[in-house]
């Protein structure tokens, strides 16, 4: 049990120093949320870096270095005052009264989501990986990287296929440096990756949902329903799936890139939303679509404020850099000539209907989302009677593009299974936490339209 | 009217708590008793070592335990029916067994036992143990003692062309 405590914290540590030369104007809960996805993004592509160089793994290889770079930057930091707090407040004015009531409420929502977060750690970490993904997957590729020392033992063929070895390998690395860490293979404690992944997102989205709405009890409330919604946030925060880790970059980045159109000016917030796309493609193969997405996004952005040949450099870097890992990850299994994926291109269009249906079905039944997707959609309609601002627009955009994207890959990839939609209800999670901040902005907007009737003002309904 | 602008989130606080219960209640109590139960295997864990965690592939046990005590390299074709919990079976057992390899066309292995294609894929693959979790039709072929005998292993003693019950003994 130390060894994960300890793991948790060392990964942590390694992903600080890069956090706070990144984020050096956020406070200390982004920081905290954001230091354990950085870190293991770093070792995991240094493992990659490793099997570049057909160096073997272990822990001596892996942690030491990292380690000891890690702590001369982090000395350097301090040295230089760059960990500072916050020049933007952690906490924004609360508007509500704040009378006893009040907070045995927020005291009782938040127990209830920290029951609901417990929940998930420990089912998580009390049972060996079991789930069919990670068995035939994640885990298994996780166990021949540690057994083989390198990335690409698994790929040698004899019943060792997956039909997943060029999918990004980002969650078997962490799980193998789990277990070089350990020294052993310990199944069950390497699913808490999936709980701190929920942790860190949980963290961020709450402290970005404070931006947009000041009011604690309705924000815990809609991290409570998304938190309690049912069968798929609870099996995919807590088995070795990549489902969350992807969700937690993707809204990374969205959120950046939103911050970028909202205000040109930030051109940061680009290279950062840049930047954690990339990542998500270092989770999911499906990050480098969404990266499209993204750009598509800015391009439309640009084109209609007529400022698209001048600021086409701009655009230019940021795919630049939205594209790098999945354009060198594409050239390193095409070099070292993995094995094909099992997805191959093949329209079937006439599963079009039959495909809606489903997903439909499958997001409207309780027992998958409760009743999360049933608030989103009472949301877009009040949005549409109260008027839809830009902040609002980018991410209904963001949210409709990517349910586009999934029907369309439905069509051109999935064959029979897409008549089905087969686990559209998972993959519909990475828009989740997104639609979470569009929730606030709308309640944020309506309810200050209430006000304003209410007091003479006028309406812009 | 200062009143109702302090409390201008009430309506929609209320609508998003009676969401936010109505997802809560039936689940509450099991999800208490589910902290209550894995701390208590954690806790064991910490004691006992990893014995205690919960796992579901009991019911390929004894074969894992006769696996585990062949050594070297060795390669291995799983048998099982050919319902949803035969692959599933397959990923158990090819994920406790790693490094040993498996039949690369493994999904033969869920088909009915077929001799003439069974002696081909032995060949072409250098197949050493048949791994019986659920019978096929390949224990039926080999009838008498092996008939019901579920959870077996056999050897293959020669990996030529010929009569297969004749090429197999079973593993204790």
């Amino acid at each position: 049990m130390i060894n994960l405590f300890l793991y948790v914290l060392v990964i942590s540590f390694i992903g600080l120093p890069l956090v706070v030369l990144l984020f050096n104007k956020k406070n200390y809960v982004s920081l905290i949320s954001l230091s354990f996805p950085i870190g293991s993004v770093i070792i995991t592509l240094y493992c990659w870096f490793l099997s570049v160089l057909k160096i073997e793994y272990s822990f001596n290889r892996i942690f030491i270095p990292l380690i000891i770079i890690s702590s001369f930057l982090t000395i350097y930091l301090i040295i230089n005052k760059l960990i500072r707090k916050s020049s933007e407040p952690i906490g924004h004015k609360i508007e509500d009264p704040k009378n006893w009531k009040y907070w045995c409420a927020v005291i009782g929502v938040c127990g209830v989501v920290l029951v609901k977060y417990l929940t998930i750690l420990l089912h998580s970490i009390s049972t060996k990986v079991y789930q069919p993904d990670e068995y035939s997957q994640w885990a298994f590729q996780a166990k021949l990287i540690f057994l083989g020392n390198g990335l690409e033992s698994f790929y040698g063929g004899q019943g060792f296929e997956t039909g997943f070895e060029t999918y990004p390998s980002f969650i078997p690395l962490l799980a193998a440096s789990f277990y070089s860490f350990c020294g052993e293979i310990l199944d069950s404690f390497v699913r808490v990756i999936g709980p701190v992944f929920l942790f860190c997102l949980v963290v961020f989205i709450y402290s970005e949902m404070k931006q947009y709405l000041k009011n604690i009890i309705i924000n815990w409330v809609v991290i409570g329903i998304f938190l309690t919604s049912g069968f798929v946030v609870f099996e995919m925060s807590s088995g070795l799936y990549a489902d969350i880790e992807y969700t937690f970059f993707y809204t990374v980045s969205a959120v950046f890139l939103i911050k970028y159109l909202m205000n040109n000016d930030k051109k940061k917030e680009m290279m950062l939303s840049a930047l954690f796309i990339t990542l998500a493609a270092w989770v999911k193969v499906d990050g480098q679509y969404l990266a499209l997405i993204h750009i598509g996004i800015i391009c439309s952005s640009f084109l209609y404020n007529g400022v698209l040949l001048k600021r086409l450099k701009e655009l230019m870097f940021f795919s630049i850099i939205s594209l790098t890992i999945p354009f060198l990850w594409g050239l390193y299994t095409a070099v070292r000539d993995f094995p094909d994926s099992r997805w191959s291109i093949n329209p079937v269009i006439e599963y079009s209907f039959p495909m809606l249906s489903a997903s439909i079905q499958q997001i409207m039944n309780t027992t998958n989302w409760g009743l999360f997707w049933i608030v989103v959609f009472s949301m877009i309609i009040l949005n549409l009677y109260i008027g839809i601002n830009k902040q609002q627009f980018y991410l209904l955009a963001l949210m409709i593009a990517n349910v586009l994207f999934l029907y369309f890959s439905y069509i051109v990839m999935f064959g029979e299974e897409a008549k089905t939609a087969a686990s559209f209800a998972r993959y519909i999670l990475r828009i989740a936490p997104i639609s979470m901040l569009y929730v606030s902005t709308i309640i944020n907007t309506a309810t200050k339209e209430i006000s304003n009737e209410n007091i003479g003002g006028n309406s812009c309904v | 009217m200062r009143r109702f602008q302090v409390y201008r989130h009430f309506p929609i606080t209320l609508i998003l708590l009676l969401v936010f219960l109505f997802q809560v209640i039936p689940s509450i109590d099991s999800d208490l008793s589910l902290i209550r139960d894995r701390y208590n295997i954690l806790v064991s864990t910490e004691k006992n070592g990893q014995g205690s965690i919960i796992r579901d592939d009991n019911h390929l046990g004894s074969i894992i335990n006769k696996m585990k005590n062949i050594s070297g390299d060795y390669t291995y074709m799983y048998l099982d029916t050919s319902d949803e919990n035969g692959t599933m079976n397959y990923y158990r057992l090819r994920y406790a067994l790693v490094p040993a390899k498996s039949l690369k066309y493994q999904y033969y292995g869920y088909q009915p036992f077929d001799e003439e294609l069974y002696t081909r894929l032995i060949q072409q693959f250098e197949v050493d143990y048949l791994i019986v979790h659920r019978d096929n039709g390949f224990l039926e072929y080999l009838g008498e003692p092996y008939r019901n005998q579920e959870n077996a292993v056999f050897r293959i003693t020669n990996k030529s062309t010929g009569e297969l019950r004749s090429r197999v003994e079973l593993v204790n």
